[in-house]
């Protein structure tokens, strides 16, 4: 008979346990190995980012608003390459809210992309005006 | 056993990813398409170089833009792979997980080979400038 009582609260702390976790579906083992080797991958590109940003203020003096430009997308990039690496993180280290991690990481992986997409736009139009500032006026009138 | 499938505003914000990753991808892939094309031009005018600049000139074709292209081309392959297994997990049924890990997967990889190229472009630069500051 206490076997059985035993049997059944065991049962219902366990049910207990899967209600608490319930709507969010928890990564594996094998795929928490896939996500905290991104995690850690994605957050070396960010100290990498930040590390190159420190590198422009070396040239702050010799092109201030080239270099501040360029200080300002490293950084902010290196922002959100770190905030995905923390949110794949959790996903490996909490439980119970796996997916809304996992959600938050790709939205801060797809924000990086388009910082990036964005500067690479904007530094190709630079480049273009550049060129055509040289053509038209000499070297003299690049900024 | 079937596999979690992602509900609509999780797609969502997995389409959106995917979009932009394929869309990084393209870019990746046309600044490593210029870069093949400077490596072309350059070897093409090699002859026509002035003799003293020349080393310094085929340095830069060889060791700056040659590098960046091929490097430029992986990681367009890698983000536009990533970009489709995302879009797949949007559009396919019983395999969201599988299909999510493979694109992590990829995108890891890119960001594996941005890091090793961005450190050894510093490990480069460092030596470079050690030599050139050395008597």
């Amino acid at each position: 008979m206490s076997e059985e009582v035993a049997r059944k609260k065991k049962k219902r702390k366990k049910e207990r346990a899967e209600a608490e976790l319930e709507g969010e579906y928890e990564f594996n083992q094998d795929e928490n190995r896939v996500v905290h080797g991104a995690a850690s991958w994605v957050k070396a590109l960010a100290f990498t980012l930040f590390a190159q940003a420190v590198l422009k203020v070396l040239d702050i003096a010799k092109s201030p608003v080239l270099a501040g430009a360029t200080i300002i997308v490293y950084a902010v990039l290196g922002g959100a390459f770190l905030k995905a690496g923390q949110s794949l993180s959790e996903v490996v280290d909490t439980q119970g809210s796996d997916v809304s991690h996992m959600m938050h990481a790709l939205q801060e992986l797809g924000r990086a992309f388009q910082i990036r997409i964005i500067a690479m736009v904007l530094a190709a139009a630079a480049l273009a005006v550049a060129i055509v500032l040289v053509v038209v006026s000499g070297p003299a009138s690049l900024p | 056993m079937a596999e979690y499938e992602f509900d609509t505003r999780e797609n969502d914000v997995i389409a959106d990813t995917g979009k932009r990753a394929r869309s990084w991808g393209v870019v990746s892939g046309v600044v490593g398409a210029l870069m093949a094309l400077l490596t072309l031009v350059g070897v093409a005018f090699l002859d026509k170089v002035p003799a003293e600049v020349r080393g310094l000139f085929s340095a830069a074709v060889f060791a700056i833009f040659l590098p960046l292209a091929v490097v430029h081309v992986a990681m367009a392959f890698l983000y536009l792979q990533a970009g489709a297994s995302l879009q797949e997990v949007v559009d396919s049924k019983g395999r969201d997980v599988s299909l999510l890990m493979s694109a992590l997967d990829k995108l890891t990889s890119a960001f594996r080979i941005e890091v090793l190229v961005t450190v050894a472009a510093f490990v480069l630069g460092l030596v470079a400038g050690i030599g050139k500051v050395a008597p």
